[in-house]
């Protein structure tokens, strides 16, 4: 069977005993993690390089600690999360993601969040302030955000990610959208 | 093998070389997933925190239940000048602390399980709460807050039992109140006795006062509590109003003691009746014939604190 059409669950186990299965979770999962970890604000590239490192090692070490009732994907987005926050936590920086993809699209969802304060967005919008308002944002906000718009996360998988309950993960992304729409309008664009 | 990496290398570079280091170090550091028991420790681990904790919240909840009702039963009028004294004196702040303490632990412990993070906090707080307090209210019929207010008050110097309190409070002839019991060796008249206190100090105990009832119990040998007053001019004449039973020596049901409250408030009630009793007996004697030997005094109990503001509520 090619590697493409196995579950990732199904080669956690192969992992287990033969460590070269681990090889086709790393090359699944690099890059997606590569751009999620630098979107949660670890920007330079040697640094993500590290960062996957240790990912992917507490990965392996953990690998009976999967609980096969949660996507595996969700499993090593936490991991990489939390991996992700400890590392800017110790370089004490404010994180400064690139959110440079899908601006479009959360722009359209902040649209969805203010229509009933009847402002439009002006379709001009650049997607950098959008990114800019983002880095503004709560990182409560900022994290349900990015999972959602930009990782295309459902609302169960960002809880599992995150560890929060489910219908926190609405509360937080409607807050989130709502501050996000103060922040534009603050920096005076017409939305 | 530690691949050095330049600022913007190209990304199959950067996917090869983090692939390579994570299996240098795998092999290097013989890197292992760790045993399954491990993580079942970790969840059955905050499981446990969890069941410790309600089960500690339970006996808080049932500690909480038997003071409560204790210091119920130590109608407030006896002691008190009002309900809020009454109520700040009798709420047991220690066991309230403990319990919201041990609640905010099970809630933690239960969200730390490994699907706990799901659970709405409404949830993880209600059912931890929820928990205790059935078991403590279990706990508490049967007799365990009773039962651990006792093992604490033994054990740790640090934590006063009802059952000492209760002596602290009632064993204070100032204020009219003595705990002990009666010396049959030492009987000195109808009206008399020698009553010996928890301090051991020996008291004429003047029962000209007392009830039927209250004599019985004071004959039985038991330790009793004794409300009445010191009086001054003798300093070792205590003149007793009423008498209660010691219901601290085992854990009774709450019908006891309602029934014993009724009776204590009753009591207090008949002493409140006496003024306008004994002015009927003067103008007897004044107007009506009376012997000499019947010639009532002024009663002391009617003039007790206790008494006073049951006479006043009556009002």
């Amino acid at each position: 069977m090619p590697d493409e059409q196995v579950t990732d669950e199904a080669i956690v186990q192969a992992a287990l005993t033969d460590k070269e299965q681990f090889g086709v979770i790393m090359d699944r999962y690099e890059a997606p993690l590569r751009r999620y970890i630098g979107r949660l604000g670890v920007r330079n590239v040697e640094d993500q390089s590290d960062v996957l490192q240790d990912i992917f090692i507490k990965v392996y070490r953990n690998l009976n600690g999967f609980d096969t009732g949660l996507k595996f994907s969700s499993w090593i987005y936490r991991i990489a999360h939390n991996e992700a926050i400890s590392a800017y936590r110790k370089k004490n920086v404010r994180p400064e993601g690139h959110l440079v993809a899908d601006s479009e699209e959360i722009l359209s969802f902040v649209v969805g969040a203010v229509e009933a304060a009847d402002v439009q967005f002006d379709q001009t919008v650049n997607a950098s302030v959008v990114n800019q308002a983002l880095l503004e944002l709560d990182p409560k906000y900022r994290q349900v955000l990015l999972l959602r718009f930009f990782e295309h996360k459902e609302y169960d998988e960002i809880s599992d990610i995150l560890q929060i309950p489910t219908g926190s993960v609405g509360t937080l992304i409607h807050r989130g959208k709502k501050q996000l729409a103060t922040v534009i309008n603050n920096e005076h664009i017409r939305i | 093998m530690n691949t050095p990496m330049n600022s913007t290398p190209p990304h199959n570079q950067s996917d090869t070389s983090v692939k390579d280091r994570v299996f240098s170090q795998i092999t290097e550091q013989h890197v292992q997933p760790r045993a399954c028991y491990v993580y079942w420790c970790q969840n059955s681990g905050m499981w446990l925190v969890w069941l410790g904790t309600v089960l500690l919240g339970a006996l808080a909840t049932a500690v909480l239940v038997f003071t409560s009702t204790y210091r119920y039963y130590d109608i407030y009028e006896a002691m008190h000048d009002n309900f809020f004294t009454f109520f700040v004196q009798a709420l047991p702040i220690i066991w309230i602390g403990a319990f919201v303490v041990l609640m905010l632990v099970a809630a933690r412990g239960l969200r730390a399980t490994r699907r706990g993070y799901r659970l709405s906090p409404w949830l993880v707080g209600g059912s931890s709460v929820g928990a205790s307090v059935l078991l403590g209210l279990i706990g508490s019929m049967a007799g365990f807050g009773f039962w651990f207010d006792q093992v604490l008050g033994t054990y740790s110097p640090m934590y006063q039992s009802q059952a000492e309190r209760e002596q602290v409070l009632w064993q204070n002839p100032a204020e009219g109140r003595l705990i002990g019991t009666m010396d049959t060796t030492a009987v000195q008249s109808d009206s008399h006795i020698t009553f010996v206190d928890s301090l051991g100090v020996a008291w004429t105990m003047d029962t000209s006062e007392l009830r039927p009832r209250d004599k019985e119990l004071l004959a039985s040998d038991q330790q009793v509590r004794v409300l009445g007053r010191e009086m001054i001019a003798k300093s070792d004449l205590f003149h007793a109003c009423g008498v209660f039973p010691w219901m601290l020596d085992q854990s009774h049901k709450l019908k006891n003691l309602s029934a014993e409250r009724q009776t204590h408030m009753d009591s207090l009630y008949q002493h409140a009746d006496t003024p306008a009793t004994r002015l009927q007996e003067f103008e007897q004697v004044a107007f009506g014939g009376a012997s000499a030997d019947n010639e009532p005094s002024m009663k002391v109990c009617a003039e007790i604190a206790a008494v006073r503001r049951v006479s006043d509520k009556m009002r």
